[in-house]
């Protein structure tokens, strides 16, 4: 794990950073962002409509929150679970062969494929160490 | 605290303030769901003037009176290996590059028409439907549930090229 101080207030930056970007973009038009979470052929209709309600919140929330360095290891540890569980629906949704917009910059989104499974993952890394960073 | 009871509490305190949120700047798209909107699609109507959405069971009444087009927005893979029967393949991709003006495609702008994609929300069949709309076809009907449903429905199918 990462013991490099500036390097974790950048890891800190960089993914609350993205995740308020992440939220703030998908908060304008949450019946979009639904469409794009059915899209996926995982969750019901209704659980997507309340997914996409309160789904961009949290990740405001939590990104204004390590941005802040605030409630480090409870945003850090949210992230982290956020971050792989989209990598394993990103996954799944190549293994399965559905083509979809990975909804996850609202308009500016692009395909899910393995490129987003990679930026995924490097953003995991980050949260990752944040969490381990903090002393229980 | 214990370390992870702390967690457990902040992670909750985070949910509700987000939920809270959520309910509080969507309150209109709260009401329109209780009120059971949302639950073919997530377009509210005023948002696709001229386009109505049909279900299945409009959908099959609309095939069995034989006076509609069927116009299926799926890849040409996808429609070979099974479509409604007389429908007409067009994607939107192709809806884009030509001219989808009544007379060039061959369909009458007074006739009615059901577009459907994939099925599970897919938005092909919406956005064809858009573009159907605004290049003057007048009666432009979406079958949500898409070729999924009907699929599963058994109702008849037609497997091959588009024969147009």
């Amino acid at each position: 794990m990462i013991k490099n101080k500036t390097l974790l207030v950048l890891f800190r930056l960089a993914v609350g950073g993205l995740f308020i970007y992440a939220g703030v973009v998908k908060i304008g038009d949450p019946m979009a962002f639904a469409q794009n979470i059915r899209d996926y052929k995982i969750l019901s209709r209704d659980l997507s409509f309340w997914l996409a309600l309160v789904l961009p919140w949290i990740e405001i929330f939590c990104g204004l929150l390590l941005a802040a360095g605030i409630w480090l290891r409870t945003a850090s540890l949210l992230v982290s679970g956020l971050l792989a569980g989209f990598i394993v629906l990103v996954f799944i949704t190549i293994l399965r062969g559905i083509d979809v917009d990975c909804g996850c910059f609202g308009a500016l989104s692009r395909k899910a494929d393995f490129r987003l499974i990679a930026e995924d993952a490097l953003m995991l890394f980050m949260a990752l160490n944040i969490f381990f960073s903090k002393k229980s | 605290m214990k370390p992870a009871k702390k967690i457990l509490v902040e992670a909750l305190v985070i949910l509700a303030v987000s939920l809270a949120f959520a309910l509080g700047v969507n309150i209109g798209l709260v009401k329109k769901y209780a009120r059971g909107e949302f639950r073919t699609g997530y377009l509210s109507a005023p948002e696709m003037p001229g386009v109505v959405m049909i279900g299945l069971d409009e959908a099959e009444d609309i095939f069995r009176q034989g006076d509609a087009v069927f116009i299926d927005s799926r890849d040409s893979r996808q429609f070979a290996a099974g479509h409604v029967p007389g429908a007409r393949r067009l994607t939107v991709a192709e809806a884009e590059a030509e001219s989808l003006k009544p007379g060039k495609i061959g369909i009458p702008a007074d006739k009615k028409i059901v577009v459907y994609c994939e099925g599970g929300d897919c938005r092909a069949s919406l956005f064809l439907a858009g573009l159907l709309r605004d290049e003057g076809f007048r009666s432009v009907r979406v079958f949500a549930g898409g070729w999924e449903e009907w699929r599963q429905a058994g109702l008849p199918a037609e497997q091959g090229d588009d024969q147009e």
